[in-house]
């Protein structure tokens, strides 16, 4: 170890605490992105090898002729085509009727596409038609077992199964019923695997074929995706699923997307956070060394020596506090990647080891500690020896301030307070760094809290003000007068409406979109419509108009494929629906393109009904709602919300950790601009101190200026975060939903506060130092 | 007799224009070896531009300044940082120790840049100049005595045949001041190293072996002593 080595270290240890500060910040940057990089990586590996492993589909195509099944085999880049059956249907578990789904499976063997992980128990039973394999989360759910028996409704009928086995599959990792609907309630959705056999014997009515296609490796997805698409088409094709639309795929890829914007946009902010923190930190010790630098210089040592002693202070505060944020990142991952896994219930759980991690890591913290080292270090390169070792100069030229010049009977003020206004302007730098460090540390804050406020006022917005129903009621058999009335006449139902709802496709030019189109009457008071329900047209969700460029009075092409069915219309409005993009019209112009006859299935016609203001029980409402004989399910449309406040506990731990780190971001660059700005002026303090100003009048100087730093910093620092807040909320898009980055304004308030504490609070070791301010020892290591 | 200075209109121009500072207008001078010269003058002679134009701290605005057969003004950067590591050692007014460093530390710090044998030569320097016992003091743990000996230790530990001494009594009291004389005085003993030390106390030029007065920017007059009194003699 050199001298200069020893130097650096006494010199660190001198100001440990400033330097601990730009420690933390880098440490927590690495941290954060090894944490989150890794988890990303480790979960998109995890979900590749199941998908691997199981053959997951690369695309789907929903109906279509019989034959597609063999052409398909014949598109450049196919591997394997095969067809099968799946159905909407009720189910009843316990005697609780659900709307739960049912996918035909060959009983002599796995098929080759979208096998099923058997879990628990036995595969299907080709000389059991009543055998049946459930999805573990309807398990989990259901508290279904293997020898366990549940009913399916099939012809009108309910038929007793017996579940032989516990299955994990690639498509319902996320257990999402469709792209619209990809957070069904706890209750009410569960996936069977049944023999293809009994669809065969008794199809469904509405079930739905099938041909599920892989790819040979290494071609170009896209490619591939556009020439199957283009012959399922042809071929009659109601829709075609990539995989990256895949329901489950596209919501699991939500998160992984996720931690990799946040990969790599928080990590940015400590970086710059702790570059700034170390560029303020250093320029602060070169300034203070001149001489030292100077008789270095003048001793013989070069100006490259001089260069790369000062940088190393950066460069070894980031290589020490980017290895140990690596560590505890890494380790974080693993224990992340685990945790989720378990959570989501997916099979396999891949923890890598991925090179770039370290070396970004490592580089991101050699990175915010060279950054912030290179002008102070260069400053010290550039030092003529001579000039150096001339002692203390000003370093900067006094003058009014802006607000003197702007309001000059400010000038009357008390020299104190003139020297608060002035003090702002007179070291640039460091005050740009405090109003940084306020922008940066309410950007984490805001982006973090307005996750929340997003979601929250998401949910408040689609259950308050769209989707108005307390409860969903699907009957046995075809809706009819009585069936509504017996409804009605439930205590607690205030009001019953029968609403249609059918598989759409939606097409203008070329473009299209599946989604579901529903009926509702004029005057509805089960779903909100801000201009009432048209008597003739299509209203449809405003995302269309970015998935198929639709705009009011476009006519489209409606395809009803369960119907077989289809019919142009012309788009009269469009509705801002949160969750979902679906399409509407009256009912009776449905009934008109429809028919009654069909319109009336249970399979297709609803009862939305909405409760009392005065009911307490909404469990008894539902329970004899679900008494009644007419009814097969009952669905309380207020049960995923319910299950979202639930979640939202995850999220305001994920919040509370964003805005620890976001405080102590915005402490460190302040603390150590108010440090370094009490260190420089530790000559001035000890002058006004021997002139009897107390501790406290000097204390109340020092806060009076670094909050009105705060303030300057926290409108644009507002700004700045709502604007990545947006951006990184864009980054959550999926069909069922599109999030619109949203803020309570007591949230924005509160953010604002909560830096004014920050900088209070970062106040603190400064105020400490004044009061610790030996005059004496002041003027004497001045003069030295 | 052999030269350690030589300068032959020497200036030294700070600013440009009407701002213009003449620091150094046309300085001619010889230094012999072995010499221990003062330069005198009040403040804004232009006494510290010469020190440091001796010590190759700054390029001259135009003349010649030699020093051990070397012509500083024609060196480059690299050049004059060589020069510096290698011809000549610097004593400072405020000391300018680093205070994070001992003693010794301080002076290895600069031994360190001249080679192997860092420790024992620093240690040896130290001894030299009485701090043989304070060697692992930090500078605020010593007086200023003790600081500006530690400061000579630092300038003499690469065995430079100049060391240039600024103002280096000017933050002491009498007594410390004589001791770091002596210390300066003995340096040139062997008549192989010179000392030029720059000082506004009359008093100093009794020890010297040769005197040196300038007064805005120019030579007033070279006074050779070739008996100077022993430090002990002075009083101030």
């Amino acid at each position: 170890m050199t001298i200069l080595d020893v130097k650096r270290k006494r010199d660190i240890r001198r100001q440990r605490g400033q330097f601990i500060a730009v420690a933390v910040t880098i440490g927590l940057g690495v941290m954060l992105f090894a944490s989150t990089y890794d988890a990303y990586r480790n979960l998109e590996s995890s979900y590749n090898f199941t998908y691997d492993r199981l053959n997951f589909a690369d695309i789907t195509v929903v109906g279509g002729d019989e034959g597609f099944v063999d052409e398909a085999t014949e598109i450049e880049g196919v591997e394997t085509a095969e067809s099968r059956t799946q159905a909407d249907i009720p189910m009843r578990v316990d005697g609780d009727a659900f709307l739960g789904r049912v996918v035909g499976y060959p009983p002599d063997g796995q098929p080759q596409v979208n096998k099923i992980d058997v879990t628990e128990g036995e595969y299907l039973d080709p000389d059991d038609e009543s055998a049946v394999v459930i999805e573990s989360h309807m398990a989990g759910t259901f508290e279904i077992e293997v020898g366990d028996t549940f009913e399916i409704l099939v012809g009108g009928s309910w038929v007793e199964v017996d579940v032989v086995g516990v299955a994990v599959s690639a498509e319902y990792i996320w257990p999402a019923r469709d792209s619209q609907d990809i957070f069904p309630p706890p209750g009410t959705f569960g996936v069977a695997f049944i023999s293809d056999t009994l669809f065969e014997s008794d199809p469904a009515q509405v079930a739905r074929p099938d041909v599920q296609i892989t790819y040979e490796d290494d071609v170009d997805i896209e490619e591939t995706d556009k020439r199957v698409s283009d012959a399922a088409f042809v071929a009659g094709a109601g829709d075609v699923i990539p995989r990256a639309d895949h329901p489950s795929h596209s919501t699991l890829l939500l998160d992984v997307n996720g931690f990799q914007s946040m990969s790599v946009m928080f990590p940015t902010l400590f970086m710059i956070a702790a570059g700034m923190a170390a560029f303020v930190l250093l320029t602060r010790i070169v300034y203070a060394q001149r001489s030292q630098i100077g008789t270095m210089r003048a001793s013989g040592m070069g100006r490259r020596m001089v260069l790369r002693h000062y940088l190393s202070y950066g460069v070894r505060l980031g290589l020490i506090a980017g290895v140990i944020g690596l560590v505890i990142g890494m380790a974080s991952a693993y224990l992340i990647t685990g945790l989720y896994t378990q959570a989501l219930g997916i099979p396999d759980t891949v923890r890598a080891f991925h090179w770039i991690t370290p070396i970004v890591g490592i580089l991101f913290g050699l990175a915010a500690g060279a950054f912030g080292a290179w002008a102070p270090a260069r400053t010290a390169f550039r030092m003529s020896p001579a000039e150096a070792m001339r002692g203390d100069v000003p370093m900067e030229r006094g003058k009014s301030s802006l607000l003197e010049r702007i309001v000059p009977p400010l000038r009357r003020l008390p020299v104190r307070w003139l020297m608060v206004l002035r003090g702002i302007g007179r070291n640039k730098r460091r005050s740009f760094s405090t109003i940084l460090g306020v922008i940066l540390g309410l950007t984490l804050i805001m982006v973090s809290w307005g996750m929340i406020d997003t979601i929250v006022l998401m949910m408040d917005q689609q259950f308050n003000e769209v989707a108005l129903e307390d409860a969903n009621v699907v009957l046995v058999e075809s809706v009819t007068t009585d069936a509504v009335a017996d409804v009605e006449a439930v205590a607690g139902v205030d009001v019953v409406e029968v609403v249609p709802t059918l598989e759409a496709t939606i097409e203008l030019e070329g473009q299209s979109f599946s989604t579901a189109l529903s009926g509702y009457q004029t005057g509805t008071v089960v779903h909100g419509f801000p201009d009432g329900v048209p008597e003739k047209g299509l209203v449809a969700g405003s995302g269309l108009a970015d998935k198929i460029g639709v705009s009011k009075g476009d006519v489209v092409r409606i395809e009803l494929p369960t119907l077989e069915l289809e019919f142009f219309t012309t788009v009269v409005g469009f509705v801002d629906e949160p969750i979902g993009t679906f399409l509407y019209m009256n009912v009776e112009e449905l009934d008109e393109i429809v028919g009654t006859e069909l319109l009336i299935l249970p399979g297709v016609s609803a009862l939305k009904t909405v409760f009392d203001d005065d009911v307490d029980d909404r469990e008894a409402v539902i329970d004899d709602t679900k008494d009644l004989d007419s009814v097969g399910i009952v669905v309380d449309a207020r049960a995923l919300y319910d299950l979202m406040q639930q979640f939202l506990g995850f999220f305001y731990i994920f919040v509370g950790m964003m805005l620890v780190f976001g405080g102590l971001m915005a402490f460190a660059l302040m603390y150590n601009t108010i440090s370094v700005n009490v260190a420089e002026r530790s000559g001035e303090f000890a002058t006004m101190r021997a002139n009897g100003l107390s501790h406290r009048g000097i204390a109340a100087l020092i806060a009076t200026e670094n909050v009105l730093l705060t303030l300057m910093g926290i409108i644009p620092g507002l700004i700045v975060g709502y604007a990545v807040g947006a951006f990184f909320m864009s980054q959550f898009s999926v069909d069922a939903f599109s999030l619109q980055f949203q803020m309570k304004p007591s949230s924005i308030v509160l953010s604002a506060v909560a830096m004014i504490v920050v900088a209070l609070l970062s106040l603190i070791p400064a105020i400490r130092t004044v009061k610790r301010l030996d005059i004496g020892e002041v003027v004497r290591e001045r003069a030295a | 007799m052999t030269l350690a200075v030589r300068s032959q209109d020497l200036s030294k121009v700070y600013g440009e224009g009407d701002t213009a500072v003449h620091a150094l207008a046309g300085v001619t001078i010889e230094i012999p070896r072995g010499e221990f010269v003062v330069l005198l003058g009040a403040s804004g002679s232009g006494k510290t531009t010469f020190l440091n134009q001796v010590g190759a701290l700054e390029p001259p605005t135009s003349g010649i300044i030699e020093a051990n057969g070397k012509d500083l003004s024609r060196l480059d950067d690299d050049g004059r940082t060589d020069y510096r590591l290698n011809s000549v050692g610097f004593i400072f007014q405020f000391y300018n120790l680093v205070p994070t460093l001992t003693a010794l530390e301080n002076v290895e710090l600069i031994a360190e840049l001249t080679g192997s044998d860092a420790g024992d030569r620093s240690r040896s320097v130290l001894d030299e100049v009485g701090l043989g016992d304070r060697m692992d003091h930090f500078p605020g743990q010593l007086s200023g005595g003790q600081q500006q000996r530690v400061s000579i230790a630092r300038g003499l530990v690469k065995n430079p045949p100049l060391l240039l001494a600024d103002e280096p009594t000017g933050a002491l009291d009498v007594a410390a001041g004589i001791q770091i004389l002596s210390l300066l005085r003995k340096t040139v003993a062997d008549g192989e190293r010179s000392v030029l030390t720059v000082t506004h106390n009359t008093e100093i030029t009794r020890i010297a072996h040769r005197v040196i007065e300038l007064r805005d920017g120019a030579v007033l007059g070279v006074t050779a002593n070739p008996n100077p009194a022993g430090p002990e003699d002075l009083d101030w």
